[in-house]
């Protein structure tokens, strides 16, 4: 039971199995997709002679089980160098400094709106806390952003170090910014009792506020590491296209 | 060629596609699906290599010399110029020579343990008991 080369089922196959190798990163399909094509082509035939639909359909179970599993440790592998921390220096100096600049930056949040309601030119346009507090979002991405293609461009093999550096400075100084938050509104909330609404009442207020510091802390954490992966993709993309 | 001085144990231990992978092409250079087969017969249909594990084993192994992509065909008349064939490097060989070692100092081990004396107690492989 030989399989014509032009065989309908085996065209279909082909071009579905062609098509699902879009799961794969782009670098490894560019590299080994026509030899991975050519290699399900030949078990696609073999499969047919030795036991006809029951063998296709055997084929291409496995065949969905092997690109799913392999798929997505190649994904791993492609991220997992951005994301390692075995790269990074090693350094408690440079980590306090990010600690403490992060730190520092956080606290000035505070004082830098009180600063900046003072200059007339200003103090109306920062009207709102709304406006301001995007403004310093806006403003604290741009630097990091611009921190980080800095280190990029300059500092070679930096892709983790830029990566860590941005997701500690960012979270250190968030860190801060909602614990001095909490540090003013602390007092009221036990003044009030833990009276003050929360949904549906259930849970009290300092466990509300709790949980809103520490989703705040990990968001603007992760917001942190994607400018940094971001940066660094970027970085490679650029490498790669003039290599 | 270049004196690889790396130590091939320090490359060890292999996983079980890598060091069948090396196995099939120690008696000569195979394309990707030629690997395969090979692995197939080597270990009587046991180990299937799926053509993304063989591909990604592949990746691994050229990145760390212990194969390396052949120009030469068997015949072009009989095969596809485009498939792609691949050779063991010298490091590779010594490496595969390494693993080997290492597997046999196992099975020593095994073996003085008394582990390798009752056979029937292993339980049989695959779904349904092949």
């Amino acid at each position: 039971m030989s399989l014509h080369p032009r065989s309908v089922s085996l065209g279909i196959s082909e071009r579905v199995y062609r098509w699902l190798l879009m799961l794969y990163p782009s670098a490894f399909r560019h590299e080994f997709g026509p030899p991975l094509v050519q290699a399900f082509r030949d078990g696609y035939r073999d499969a047919h002679r030795q036991d006809g639909k029951i063998g296709e359909a055997r084929l291409w179970l496995a065949a969905i089980e092997d690109l799913v599993s392999n798929a997505f440790a190649e994904w791993v592998l492609e991220v997992l160098p951005v994301l390692t921390f075995n790269r990074a220096p090693q350094s408690p100096v440079l980590y306090t400094i990010i600690f403490v600049v992060g730190a520092i930056w956080g606290l000035l949040n505070h004082f830098l709106d009180d600063l900046l309601y003072v200059i007339p030119a200003v103090g109306p346009f920062l009207a709102s806390d709304a406006k301001f507090t995007a403004l310093a979002v806006f403003a604290f991405w741009l630097i990091l952003a611009l921190a980080v293609i800095w280190l990029n461009t300059r500092l070679r093999g930096s892709t983790c170090m830029a990566g860590v550096t941005c997701a500690m400075l960012w979270g250190s100084a968030f860190f801060f910014f909602l614990l001095y938050d909490m540090y003013y509104d602390w007092p009221r909330i036990v003044a009030t009792g833990g009276s003050v609404q929360t949904v549906g009442g259930f849970v009290p207020a300092w466990v509300a506020y709790l949980v809103m510091w520490l989703t705040y802390s990990a968001l603007f954490s992760f917001g942190g590491f994607a400018v940094g992966w971001f940066t660094t993709y970027l970085r490679g993309r650029f490498l790669n296209a003039v290599a | 060629m270049m004196n690889d001085t790396r130590d091939p144990r320090e490359r060890t231990p292999l996983t079980p596609a890598v060091f069948h992978i090396l196995l099939a092409l120690s008696d000569g250079e195979r394309h990707g699906y030629g690997i395969m087969q090979e692995v197939a017969k080597l270990t009587d249909g046991q180990l299937r290599l799926g053509p993304g594990t063989l591909y990604r084993s592949i990746k691994g192994m050229l990145a760390d010399g212990l194969i390396e992509e052949s120009d030469q065909r068997p015949d072009s008349e009989l095969d596809d110029e485009r498939r792609r064939y691949y050779r063991l490097t010298g490091f590779g060989q010594r490496v595969a020579c390494a693993e080997a070692q290492r597997l046999e100092r196992l099975l020593k081990m095994a073996h003085s343990r008394r582990l390798l004396v009752h056979p029937e107690v292993v339980p049989a492989a695959g779904w349904g008991g092949e």
